[in-house]
């Protein structure tokens, strides 16, 4: 299975190209976590189930990405600083179709 | 965001239910959409004069039977449902009188209340403990692994609040963290007293309500 490379800009305009896996079934707010991008305690809050809005992420790239499912759209309408390019992290899944992703982390909720 | 919220905190706001009686024959607003507005509505709606839950959704987000027990009080008339909408304001001198509700599009109208509920939902963020003077650190209080007691002594923070090289947030962690954090505070509070671990595997454990609870026995019989 082949890596990925992923450009996330951080809460202080900084922009980091990392590198995915596609074979550990990891998600946008995983990776950022496990990069360190964002302060422990500001991302991934409740674990990765759409429950809390901290991984807000804009996606500013042109990838094509699965639809919102009911849950994350019920967490963005709740959500504060929201556009219309906002996701959240945890639901966008490391695939190789999403080679090339260039996401922008939401200010802290 | 309400404006003069903070004017009515304990005059009929509550962030949280700590003694359901006081909702007793009383007319309550709940605002929100997850678990806990869902969870509060049903509850009181036996409990209250009456219960008006409002969302800024027509769509809630929670346990499946607490959304259907929702619709079905409301479809009884025990509960009434105002959405798409959001509380503006709130109305009263002393104490609350009523929420001014404003539905999307609409004018705002007054829903008389003797209190209001906001249950948005709840993030965790420090807040003032951050000013206390405990060692803090990545956004959790730094605590020794010994005992969890943090650089103020007689002072321990377990569970996700506290960090620590190698801390995982795991509810496993902040349980375990608990008994080494009890028996330190137990020898700091009674530095005269033996301190002796017992199992309640093997005494039992009484409940603050009085009632025992013990392992089920192991049978000694014979096997013909």
């Amino acid at each position: 299975m082949q890596d990925i490379n992923i450009k996330i800009t951080d809460r202080n305009g900084t922009t980091h190209d990392v590198v995915a896996p596609t074979d550990m079934a990891m998600n946008l707010m995983e990776i950022v976590r496990s990069y360190e991008l964002a302060e422990e305690g500001t991302i991934g809050i409740c674990g990765g189930m759409a429950m809390c809005a901290s991984c807000q992420c804009y996606v500013t790239s042109d990838h094509k990405l699965p639809e919102i499912s009911d849950d994350e759209d019920a967490m963005l309408a709740e959500a504060f600083h929201v556009e219309d390019n906002s996701r959240l992290g945890c639901q966008i899944q490391m695939t190789p179709e999403i080679n090339g992703l260039e996401v922008i982390l939401a200010p802290e909720s | 965001m309400i404006p003069n919220i903070a004017d009515f905190e304990d005059k009929g706001v509550e962030y949280i239910i700590k003694e359901p009686e006081l909702y007793r024959d009383k007319k309550v607003v709940i605002s929100g959409g997850g678990d806990s507005a869902l969870d509060w509505a049903i509850f009181l709606s036996n409990i209250a004069s009456e219960v008006t839950l409002i969302h800024r959704r027509n769509e809630f987000r929670g346990a499946l039977d607490s959304v259907e027990k929702v619709q079905e009080l409301k479809n009884l008339g025990k509960i009434r449902l105002i959405t798409p909408a959001e509380v503006k304001g709130i109305l009263g001198t002393d104490k609350v009188t009523g929420v001014a509700v404003e539905k999307k599009g609409e004018d705002s109208f007054i829903v008389d209340a003797d209190h209001f509920i906001p249950l948005f939902g709840l993030s965790p963020k420090l807040g003032p403990i951050g000013n206390w003077g405990l060692s803090i650190e990545k956004n959790a209080i730094k605590v020794d692994t010994f005992d969890y007691q943090t650089n103020i002594p007689g002072v321990y923070a377990i569970g996700d609040v506290n960090t620590y090289p190698g801390k995982l947030k795991l509810i496993l962690c902040g349980f375990h963290e608990a008994t080494l954090m009890c028996q330190s505070a137990y020898k700091r509070i009674f530095p005269n007293k033996k301190y002796v671990m017992k199992y309640t595997t093997v005494g039992g454990v009484d409940g603050f309500d009085g009632t025992r609870k013990e392992a089920p026995k192991a049978v000694v019989k014979a096997i013909e």
